[in-house]
């Protein structure tokens, strides 16, 4: 295949990958590794590389959008981030140590638990938790529009959120993935944040998590140009489309489509990823 | 909680000012990274667009392609490799400047506890890019 043809084909298939990222709210690598590594046969470590580069792309295009709407905690953000930019250091390292079989069988796992939190029930409203007094001090509680008015919420479990962060920016570093659906479902679960506040300041924390751990790959030449331009110029168009129209669609069958196209590509990464010597 | 549609708490308004600023910042360095990356993609594809792809097998780029210093200097000299990289790594530093300047703008008002966290952050993130080989 010429460079010309490769370029094309990433540059639609980025396209598709932003679209389908932001309109179910996981990122693009979660497809766009699989579309390099099955589709296209690009060896898996280049693959993260370029991942790395659309999550950044994708998490600043929309966190521009999302801070002016006002739906990004901006504290709980800056708080957590941290956290993830340690483990995606730590994940990065990590990802030296493994062979290129083991990443993909690591990765087809975790794209079956991306698929399985994602398609999870939604907590249910019980009782009101107990205050936390770290939140109480650090000014997190803040408050998010709803139908035209303000709606106040408050923070909890900030600690356990951080140890969560913590392993889910490991998995970012380790495998060129937002974690988007481990960091959500902390906030969401633990910290009992409003669903939409939840998904802006993940995508507000992805930036820094994947630029933590794109530091070190670049640095080890992970980071081709010849796949990251494409990527680049693909993915951004694609998600600022899917944010477009997110409020437009209904979401459900296509969060159904999705989640049986990622689980086919999960398996047979593993399969693919067994079959190297993972 | 209170009433939940009350007026809302005094960090959110503090914030909106911020949030501001850091929107219109993301927005122009996204649109400096997208046309570095177009004009390196065009100007690569007419050198290279003919010639297969070696990405089935990995191996590491040359150090010029790897470190900042090389990689500005490379694009300096119009390199196509080099223009793409300075877009990579342009949008590389948005994060670590997108919290540089939320510290700046908390210092102002003197919320030192996140200014101490986002500058924690940016020297993990300094660290990866620096040190990260």
């Amino acid at each position: 295949m010429s460079t010309l043809t490769f370029s094309v084909l990433l540059w639609l298939g980025s396209i598709v990958a932003g679209l389908l990222g932001a309109m179910t709210g996981l990122g693009g690598g979660i497809v766009l590794i699989p579309f390099l590594t099955l589709a296209l046969g690009v060896d898996i470590r280049y693959a993260i590389g370029a991942s790395l580069v659309s999550i950044i792309a994708v998490s600043s295009g929309s966190t521009a959008a999302y801070l002016r709407q006002g739906f990004t905690n901006l504290r709980v953000g800056m708080l957590l981030e941290l956290a993830t930019a340690v483990g995606a250091i730590g994940g990065a390292y990590l990802a030296g140590l493994f062979s290129p079989g083991r990443l993909q069988v690591v990765f087809g796992i975790v794209l079956l638990v991306t698929i399985a939190l994602t398609n999870r029930t939604r907590r249910k409203n019980g009782g009101e938790p107990k205050v936390d007094p770290l939140a109480q001090r650090l000014s997190l509680a803040s408050s998010y529009p709803r139908d035209g008015v303000r709606v106040a919420y408050d923070v909890h479990g900030v600690g356990l959120a951080g140890s969560v962060m913590l392993g889910a920016g490991a998995l970012s570093g380790l495998l060129g993935i937002g974690a988007g659906a481990f960091k959500v479902l902390a906030m969401d679960q633990i910290m009992k944040l409003p669903f939409k506040v939840s998904t802006t300041t993940s995508n507000f924390m992805m930036g820094v998590t994947a630029a933590a751990s794109a530091g070190v790959y670049l640095s080890r030449g992970y980071i081709h140009p010849a796949i990251a331009v494409p990527v680049l110029l693909g993915t951004l168009p694609g998600a600022v489309m899917g944010s477009a129209v997110l409020g437009k669609v209904r979401t459900g069958g296509l969060r159904l489509v999705f989640s049986i196209v990622v689980t086919i590509m999960a398996v047979r990464m593993i399969y693919q990823g067994v079959g190297a010597g993972g | 909680m209170g009433d939940p549609c009350g007026p809302p708490p005094q960090p959110r308004a503090n914030s909106q000012a911020v949030e501001h600023v850091l929107s219109t910042f993301l927005r122009a360095v996204l649109a400096t990274a997208v046309c570095l990356g177009l004009a390196g993609g065009i100007y690569y594809l007419v050198q290279h667009g003919s010639q297969p792809v070696p990405f089935d097998v990995f191996q590491p780029l040359p150090e010029d392609l790897c470190s900042p210093a090389g990689i500005v200097s490379g694009a300096l000299a119009g390199h196509a490799s080099e223009l793409i990289q300075l877009a990579v790594l342009l949008l590389l530093l948005t994060p670590p400047a997108r919290e540089l300047l939320a510290v700046g703008l908390l210092a102002q008002r003197q919320e030192w506890g996140f200014v101490a966290v986002g500058l924690a952050s940016v020297l993990v993130m300094s660290y990866g890019l620096l040190f990260g080989s």
